[in-house]
């Protein structure tokens, strides 16, 4: 006997006959009995329908129906079908000089047609095809919703998580697929402690999505036996590399790039783990941020010594840690933006509701939080970071394509910004980047500048940093500006453009360091009313 | 991206085309033509008393650029002629305000 379905639930294949000349139906049944098959037969399409819907769609694996029939034609039932269980397939047959119907039956759905009288050895190898191929679809059918509900609790997963904890955390996680390798988890392991971890398994399919689920279950256990982060991280490392990537048939190498987070919130304090991941940043309240550590070390599975860079902090209890996933830097290259930009745009969208454009260049999951460290609600008037890089001294001849990446940043992030504001912000930027590169840094390629960017939302202000280790400047400036005016000097004309175009410029360090503040209007209190000729 | 320059000594004007932004990094392309144009001019002071920099095709215009025009001006000073400045993008005009170059020369919206 035929049968289908898994070993718990077989049952014999079973086939609709539907036909209202009786020998021809008896003979098509007979001959599908014969075969192994159970044959429900129906001599017409109302009683075929009531067939369907009395036993289910689901028990019958192929149709088989006559076209032409008095109350309705095999064309209308496959309409019906189609309708009702697209992946049931059906067979159409049809009498001599009715090949005009072929075309109909495949454009209405129909997996075959036969025709009339029937060659029995073509419909046990028609129905034996149509059957194979119901089996496929309806398996297909249930894997895609198999894994849709697997990327839902993965979701689920994540942000259910939220409310357990004292940080408010902001997720924003898009699988490549409907379920990812990328993962975030978080817990108190004692009442003043605060343990999260961001994950990416090597790939981002269903595989990855298990390893992902299998290594927060790992850290989570191992935490709740009091176990440190690095004895975990170490645990699993030597886990994958001496056990499972060894035992692997055939050889494959799973790997987990790792960014570990513990706070102690009693002592304000916060330790960082970092294993193959992006480094996350530190926002200080007043807006500047930090890279924690440089992007280094490998992913766990890799090596027996995976080489983790570790930083402890002080947070004073305050700021924010933005952690994101080697997808979201892929996606931002694409992008030709910078990853904290397209973090910034990847939460405003998931604020509203909706699934960013970006998003359909991305070739790999993505996943970027935010943590934030205050247990009031969010504050408004918060200094989110837009961009955030360090510049070596010999990189001035770069400074197109560095402003440039700033524009695009700017599009992205702050797609609402006044025009007038970002070309002042770029202008000046751009001025101050040089200062710093080419006299604070004098050039020197072993030297660096840091260069931030920085938005508040609520207030819709831009904030520009930028830091060298020059010994800055010793000069007035605004005696200068009048100099320069008057006799057309050559110098600092570029501070003196950082003045003008900025609502605000404050020096540090003589210079070295640099903060100017933009929008939410152009600085127009600065304009200098046209000068009589001289 | 090379300067053009024009000189009409009949009207006495020199002519200084700028075909894209005026910054450091287009500058070493752009200021040789316009110091030859300028030295040429030097030398016959009398066919020059107007100097028209043409910046219609630039969008921006930083401190480097800005020295050049200062340049200019000086230049201008020195030979008793004028500068005139035809703009297209309000922020160069913007740049040219707030730097106080319209103090040297003549801004002129195209």
């Amino acid at each position: 006997m035929n049968t289908t379905g898994n070993n718990n639930e077989r049952r014999p294949q079973r086939v609709l006959v539907v036909d209202d000349d009786l020998t021809s139906r008896e003979m098509v049944r007979l001959a599908l009995e014969m075969n192994g098959y159970a044959v429900v037969a129906a001599a017409g399409v109302p009683a075929a329908r009531q067939e369907l819907t009395a036993a289910g769609f689901e028990t019958f694996d192929c149709v088989v129906t006559d076209y032409l029939m008095p109350e309705a034609t095999g064309l209308e039932l496959l309409a019906w079908l189609q309708a009702k269980a697209s992946k049931l397939a059906t067979i159409i047959l049809t009498g001599k000089g009715e090949k005009d119907l072929v075309a109909d039956s495949l454009r209405g759905g129909a997996v075959d047609f036969l025709e009339k009288p029937v060659d029995l050895t073509q419909l046990r190898t028609a129905v034996s095809r149509a059957i194979a191929q119901t089996r496929q679809q309806r398996h297909n059918d249930e894997m895609r919703s198999s894994v849709a509900e697997m990327g839902r609790t993965q979701a689920w997963m994540m942000r259910a998580q939220t409310a357990t904890v004292p940080v408010q955390v902001e997720i924003c996680f898009h699988p490549k697929l409907e379920a990812g390798g990328d993962f975030f988890s978080h817990f108190n392991p004692e009442p003043d402690q605060y343990y999260c971890l961001l994950a990416d398994v090597s790939g981002h399919d269903l595989r990855a999505a298990y390893w992902g689920a299998y290594f927060q279950g790992v850290v989570r256990g191992m935490a709740e036996g009091a176990r440190s982060l690095p004895e975990i991280l170490h645990f699993f490392n030597r886990l994958l590399v001496a056990e499972w990537n060894r035992l692997s048939q055939p050889a494959a190498t799973t790997s987990v790039a790792v960014c570990a987070l513990a706070m102690d919130f009693k002592h304000q304090t916060a330790s960082v783990i970092l294993c193959g991941t992006p480094a996350p940043v530190y926002v200080a309240p007043d807006g500047r941020a930090e890279f924690l550590a440089d992007q280094g070390g490998s992913p766990l599975g890799w090596f027996e010594d995976f080489g983790a860079q570790s930083r402890d902090l002080s947070t004073a209890g305050a700021g924010a840690f933005l952690l994101w996933t080697d997808g979201v830097d892929d996606l931002a290259e694409k992008n030709g933006v910078h990853a904290l930009s397209l973090g910034w745009a990847l939460q405003q969208a998931s604020r509203s509701g909706r699934r960013p454009e970006v998003l359909a260049a991305a070739t790999d999951d993505i996943l970027f939080v935010e943590l934030l460290l205050s247990p009031a609600p969010r504050s408004p008037a918060r200094w989110r970071p837009l961009v955030l890089e360090r510049y070596a001294g010999g990189q001035a001849a770069r400074i197109d394509e560095l402003a440039d990446a700033w524009s695009r940043s700017l599009e992205l992030a702050v797609p609402g910004l006044d025009q007038t504001v970002r070309h002042d912000l770029l202008l000046a930027a751009r001025e101050a980047v040089l200062n710093a590169l080419q006299h604070g840094c004098r050039n020197d390629p072993g030297q660096s500048a840091t260069f931030q960017i920085g938005y508040e939302p609520a207030g819709q202000r831009l904030r520009v940093w930028v830091d060298d280790p020059g010994p800055g400047h010793d000069f007035d400036l605004v005696a200068h500006e009048n100099a320069l005016a008057n006799g057309l000097l050559d110098q600092h004309r570029g501070l003196v453009l950082m003045h003008r175009l900025s609502r605000a410029l404050i020096f540090e360090r003589h210079g070295a360091g640099v903060i100017m503040e933009f929008g939410p209007e152009p600085c127009d209190a600065k304009v200098i009313s046209p000068a009589p000729p001289p | 991206m090379n300067a053009t320059t024009t000189s009409d000594p009949r009207q006495k004007v020199l002519t200084l085309v700028i075909p894209g932004d005026l910054k450091s990094t287009t500058l070493p392309e752009l200021q040789p033509e316009i110091e030859r144009a300028l030295s040429a001019a030097a030398d016959h002071p009398e066919t020059c008393q107007l100097i028209v920099v043409n910046l219609v095709a630039t969008n921006l215009i930083d401190s480097m650029g800005l020295n050049l025009l200062a340049r200019i001006c000086r230049h201008a000073q020195e030979t008793g002629a004028r500068v005139r400045v035809v703009y297209a993008n309000p922020h160069v005009h913007r740049t040219l305000i707030f730097t106080r170059l319209d103090r040297h020369a003549e801004l002129v919206q195209n």
